[in-house]
């Protein structure tokens, strides 16, 4: 049996973050949850995921600094990071690829386009 | 409706909490952009949020909401009290909209068209209007790192065709109402909280996931078992007292401590901080303020204090009534606070902390303060009393008619806070939790009110009692001492002024029966019972008992709702052995205490012993107070010896007083020179009639002895009626009417005459004694004639003269005292005046003849320092009896 | 009763949405019932606390498993002589979140009374019971006077 790819879900709001665990479990994902950037980083110390769904706005320490701390972390092997936001400027976007982003969704999302976020990313695995 | 719906609507009505008190934090500190980026957070999660549940009404309100902010944040926008207003009416809309989601489970169906339409039409305003739309010009491409982006070019195309087919604004919630619909109906529905998701390794070092949600009941639940534990440990360590070792003494010790540390734990768990109930605050002030054109700020202090969950829902309504109160009739607008030299900003502080048990909590403004001419008019107006009788209140007492029922001083029924009423309410849910509260205020300068609670409502150390075969509790934290009282004991149990008290050391206690407060059969014959030494503030107390148990520890549970009006009872409990008993309240009992001490001592029979005593021996109580020089004064007159804390000592007015129970009591020194205790503690003689104390000030109590007064008078030194030789040693005599002068002005109050102006007749040859009692008369409102014999007397009925009250020495030359008693009587002119007789003879022979001959009173002369007393008691009882008869002749 | 009222009595008792069922017990002779779904419990009383400077219808406190429970007099609440009897029987009901307790002669059965007997308070109730009464059942034990738990617990409240 292969293991599940675990996804870590950061976002500031707890509903937020229940409706992507619950697709993402629904999809066969492992998931862990971290309410701002500050705890993922601390997270991906002790445990490195498959893949991140990165929320833009949050305290302590926002979606892209996150996302560069993580990058210069170097974690090894290095997690894909899909982030998302409603904010859909271009200036926007251009920063998180920048970043280091991977991909980008834009909320609400629903499980299809999760889906197929995470297909091009070759991240799903049936379990 | 489902859990996640649920969720959402919790967190979004926390953020809106917190939404509201940082925007108005915002408002007063606008270049502070952590507040600012917080603030746009919130908004934004909550429109966000709204997407995936499908929720469009809610989150277009939210996102005209987050426009704004977004505009303040880039500097497009100023932020003006308006546009902070529309801010908080959306917040406010949005938390309607909430509330009927979980009513109905439904967003409800409608538009804010007009809210939106005046959100946007203020951020178009704004001084820097910018298209919202972003440019779908190209943008310089990103440098791609070495690994690359698989999916980016692709990403960007994407991107640009969404940017192309739709409208500048961001339309997130318009996009996919119906794809996210079903994914949360796809989601498993387990209720399990955030937490249990959790992989344990995020747990522990995600600093944000250390809380968890728990509903209320099942907090409840588990207080009441580990309650049941703690009780049944106690039984277990009761019974295996009684046994030698055994094996069960060292896991019960364990067990009893994993009991206790239960306990502790959950007493926290029930623990909030008091911000909780001040988080609404700001808000309110804030538009209050916008509202009444003022300036407030609210400064809070203490937010992190922490107070048991349950007193904190009682606090909060009373907390935010007084600080409307505060905001709406004490700060006055700001033309008026600098005409008076005040900063234009008023400023209401809350300042809450722990102390000794208790929460206190300081609600103070620096407002008008109350107004007292008000509130005197009012309660005038009201019934609440009478002229005469407020007449001679102090400030203090005063201000205490604001807690009465259907009280208001506001002069203006502001839609704001009300009529200003429900002090009355307040104090009672406060006074319901076993708390006090305190007002005091300083015209202009401001109002203060100060509320003390009980820390938790959980488990207390409690002594056992009882009287009567029936067991009662009292909080550990009350008792001081336990003193055995019987024949053969040192300690006894006295009477003062018909009042028992206990005399413990150099301490005079009053004493209440427990029998006695809680009509319960009175004592029989035994002399064999129990004091307990019981302390409420700094007022000390004995309670009088038939039996004293153990000390337990109870849980307190509240009384029902229909036993809540026993003034008695701080709660009951349950016993270890399964009884039911109820708690006594300290406070309850030591107000008891206070109004029988001043009440039934001045009752009848004191007439009789007062006229009695004279020439016998009586007990003086010896002290010293600036200087070295004994002075003495009957103990009779001295209600307590008490030592106050200097730090409780406050100046109101320029005057110091001291918390004493329910009064502020007026604290005098013996002169000017006094020097106040440069220790912690103030000792003093208390004073008391009719409810109102004060405190003399003295350095030293040195005896107490019994002795004839034979006293040498002079009056050279006020404050002091003369010198004597008590006990073999010279002391002076201590005037004490100077000293109540000194407090009260009016300490003298005839009570209940509506008449004007009252003129009494002072009849003596002796010019001390004139000089003596008519400045008593005249401190307490009456107008003075004087006349040296009765014939003199006489000459002023024969010019017409009226009084309300002859005051005659018995002998006298040319007409002796009995002699113009007869005369007054036979004649109609002054037939029915009141006649109080003033003699150096007081035996019983003498009192008949005086009686005989038309003295309605009778007052022994031979004791001077107790005439002050004697003399404004018979005042009192002539003239009332007087109105009596009067009022039955009008009736008649 | 006669056969046809009996008929329509048992026929109306059937469908259990035209009747409710009650706890009754007796107070100095009168029948009185409280719906079932409002009784928690039924019990002896036993050491009953007195609360010495309390209201004359509370008779005391007991622990009813735990929980501190109001007993109210009854005889007092509804202005009836004192008894003599030393004993008496309690019925649990709970007003406001409160367990309270009403000390009462006896306890009887639970008995389904059919909407058609129910009738309203004739005026020649007595005040207090007027208060407290829902309405009045013709049952064949006799009047049964339905008590009404939140106005009977509005004690010291009456208008």
């Amino acid at each position: 049996m292969t293991k599940s790819a675990l996804c870590l879900v950061v976002d500031d709001s707890r509903v937020i973050r229940r409706v992507a665990v619950d697709m993402l479990k629904d999809l066969g994902f492992a998931v862990a949850e971290a309410e701002h950037g500050l705890a993922a980083v601390e997270f991906c110390r002790t445990r490195v995921p498959d893949f991140v769904l990165l929320d833009w706005n949050m305290p302590e320490m926002d979606g892209i600094s996150c996302l560069r701390k993580l990058r210069a972390m170097a974690l090894e092997p290095r997690p894909a990071v899909v982030m998302c936001t409603t904010e859909s400027g271009m200036p926007k976007i251009c920063e998180a690829l920048e970043a280091g982003a991977d991909e980008y969704i834009m909320k609400p999302y629903d499980r299809d386009v999760l889906l197929d976020k995470l297909e091009q990313l070759g991240l799903t695995e049936r379990v | 409706m489902d859990d996640l719906f649920q969720e959402f609507l919790a967190e979004t009505a926390e953020s809106l909490a917190v939404l509201d008190v940082e925007l108005v934090r915002f408002e007063r500190e606008t270049s502070d952009t952590t507040i600012l980026s917080n603030i746009f957070r919130l908004m934004h999660t909550i429109k966000g949020t709204c997407g995936f549940l499908g929720l469009p009404r809610l989150g277009s309100v939210a996102h005209a909401g987050e426009n704004i902010l977004g505009k303040f944040r880039d500097g497009e926008l100023e932020v003006t009290p308006r546009a902070v207003t529309l801010i908080l009416k959306a917040i406010d809309r949005i938390r309607t909209l909430l509330a009927e989601m979980e009513a109905t489970g439904a967003e409800p169906p409608g538009s804010d068209e007009e809210l939106i339409n005046e959100i946007n039409a203020l951020a178009a305003d704004g001084p820097v209007a910018e298209a919202p739309a972003p440019s779908a010009a190209p943008v310089a491409m990103p440098s791609f790192s070495d690994e690359g982006f698989p999916v980016a070019a692709e990403l960007l195309v994407e991107v640009a065709e969404v940017l192309n087919s739709q409208p500048a604004a961001v339309q997130p919630v318009a996009a996919a109402p119906v794809a996210a619909a079903p994914s949360p109906v796809a989601a498993p529905a387990k209720p399990a909280p955030a937490a249990a998701q959790k992989d344990p390794e995020v747990k522990e070092s995600a600093t944000a996931a250390s809380s968890i949600r728990v509903n209320v009941d099942v907090i409840e639940n588990l207080m009441t078992l580990i309650s049941e534990l703690v009780l049944t440990r106690n039984q277990l360590l009761q019974t295996q007292r009684g046994q030698k070792d055994n094996d069960f003494k060292v896991p019960l010790q364990r067990l009893s401590h994993i009991t206790s540390d239960l306990q502790d734990g959950v007493t926290r768990m029930r623990m909030q901080p008091i911000g909780n109930a001040w988080n609404k605050l700001p808000r309110i002030v804030r538009d209050l303020a916008v509202e009444t054109g003022k300036k407030i700020e609210l400064v809070m202090k203490g937010a992190e204090t922490e107070l048991d969950r349950q007193i904190l829902e009682m606090i909060k309504d009373p907390l935010t009534h007084m600080v409307r109160n505060s905001a709406d009739h004490g700060i006055e607008d700001g033309a008026h606070r600098l005409a008076a030299g005040k900063p234009e900003t008023g400023t209401i502080a809350l300042d809450a902390y722990h102390e000794s048990g208790h929460i206190y909590i300081r609600i103070a403004d620096d407002g008008r303060g109350l107004n007292v001419e008000r509130i005197r008019q009012k309660a005038v107006a009201n019934g609440l009393t009478t002229e005469a009788a407020i007449a001679g209140m102090s400030e203090q007492q005063i201000l205490q008619f604001i807690f009465r029922p259907g009280f208001s001083t506001a002069e203006v029924v502001t839609s704001v806070s009300g009529r200003g009423v429900g002090m009355d309410v307040v104090r009672t849910n406060i006074e319901r939790i076993g708390g006090t509260i305190e007002l005091s205020s300083v015209a202009g300068s401001g109002t203060t009110v100060l509320i003390k609670i009980p820390l938790t409502l959980a488990i207390v150390s409690a002594l056992i009692v009882e009287s009567s075969l029936q067991r009662f509790a009292i909080p550990q934290l009350n008792v001081v001492e336990l003193v055995g009282v019987s024949d053969r004991s040192e300690a006894r149990i006295e009477t003062v002024n018909t009042s028992p008290v206990l005399r413990l050391r150099d301490r005079l206690l009053p004493l209440v029966s427990l029998r006695n407060a809680l009509g319960l059969e009175p004592e029989g014959t035994s002399q064999d019972r129990f004091v307990i030494v019981a302390q409420v503030g700094t007022n000390t107390f004995g309670i009088i008992v038939d039996r004293v148990f153990d000390t337990e520890e109870i849980v307190v549970k509240p009384v029902a709702p229909i036993l809540r009006g026993t003034r008695f009872y701080a709660g009951n409990t349950i016993l270890g052995d399964g009884s039911v008993i109820m708690i006594l309240d300290p406070n309850g009992l030591s107000n008891f205490a206070n109004q029988l001490d001043s009440t039934e001592s001045r009752s009848e029979m004191q007439d009789d012993s007062a006229i009695g005593t004279a020439g016998d021996q009586s007990s003086f109580l010896l002290f010293r107070a600036g200087g070295e020089e004994l002075k003495a004064i009957p103990l009779e007159l001295v209600s307590r010896i008490e030592e106050l804390p200097i730090a409780s000592i406050e100046q109101v007015g320029g005057r110091r007083v001291i918390q004493y129970g329910q009064h502020l009591m007026p604290l005098i020194p013996f002169d000017a020179d006094h020097e106040w205790s440069a220790r912690k503690l103030q000792r003093v003689l208390v004073f008391s009639d009719n409810g109102r104390c004060m405190a003399l000030a003295v350095s030293e109590v040195v005896d107490i002895v019994r002795d004839r007064l034979t006293i040498e008078l002079h009056s050279s030194c006020p404050g002091l009626l003369g010198s004597a030789i008590i006990a073999g040693k010279a002391v002076d005599v201590v005037d004490i009417s100077h000293f109540l002068a000194q407090a009260f002005a009016d300490w003298f109050e005839i009570a209940d005459m509506n008449a004007g102006v009252r003129r009494a007749l002072l009849v003596d040859d002796s010019p001390f004694f004139r000089n003596l009692i008519a400045p008593l008369l005249t401190s307490a409102n009456w107008s003075v004639t004087t006349a040296s014999d009765g014939t003199e007397a006489l000459k002023l009925r024969e010019d017409g003269q009226q009084f309300d009250v002859i005051i005659s020495d018995v002998e006298m030359p040319n007409l002796n005292g009995l002699a113009l008693a007869e005369a007054i009587r036979s004649d109609t002119r002054w037939g029915q005046i009141p006649l109080i007789a003033l003699s150096s003879h007081a035996k019983e022979d003498d009192i008949t003849a005086g009686r005989e001959a038309g003295f309605n009173e009778y007052l022994a002369k031979s004791d001077p320092t107790r005439l002050p007393e004697s003399l404004a008691r018979a005042l009192r009882q002539v003239t009332s009896r007087n109105e009596a008869g009067s009022e039955l002749r009008r009736a008649s | 009763m006669t056969p046809d009222a009996q008929t329509r009595t048992t026929a109306a008792a059937r469908h259990d949405n035209d009747a409710e069922a009650f706890v009754t017990f007796t107070i100095a002779g009168q029948l009185f019932g409280v719906p079932v779904t409002q009784v928690q419990d039924i019990l002896t009383p036993d050491a009953v606390a007195p609360v010495p400077g309390g209201p004359a219808e509370v008779r005391g406190l007991i622990n009813l498993r735990g929980r501190i429970v109001t007993v109210i007099d009854m005889r007092t609440r509804l202005s009836l002589p004192r008894g003599e009897a030393k004993t008496g029987m309690c019925v649990t009901v709970e007003c406001g979140g409160e367990p309270y307790t009403l000390w009462v002669d006896s306890v009887g059965d639970v008995i389904k009374l059919p909407r058609a007997l129910r009738e309203a308070n004739p005026a020649t109730l007595d005040a207090v019971w007027r208060d407290v009464a829902d309405a009045v059942y013709r049952t064949d034990q006799g009047l049964l006077v339905a008590l009404n738990i939140d106005r009977l617990m509005a004690i010291g409240t009456k208008s």
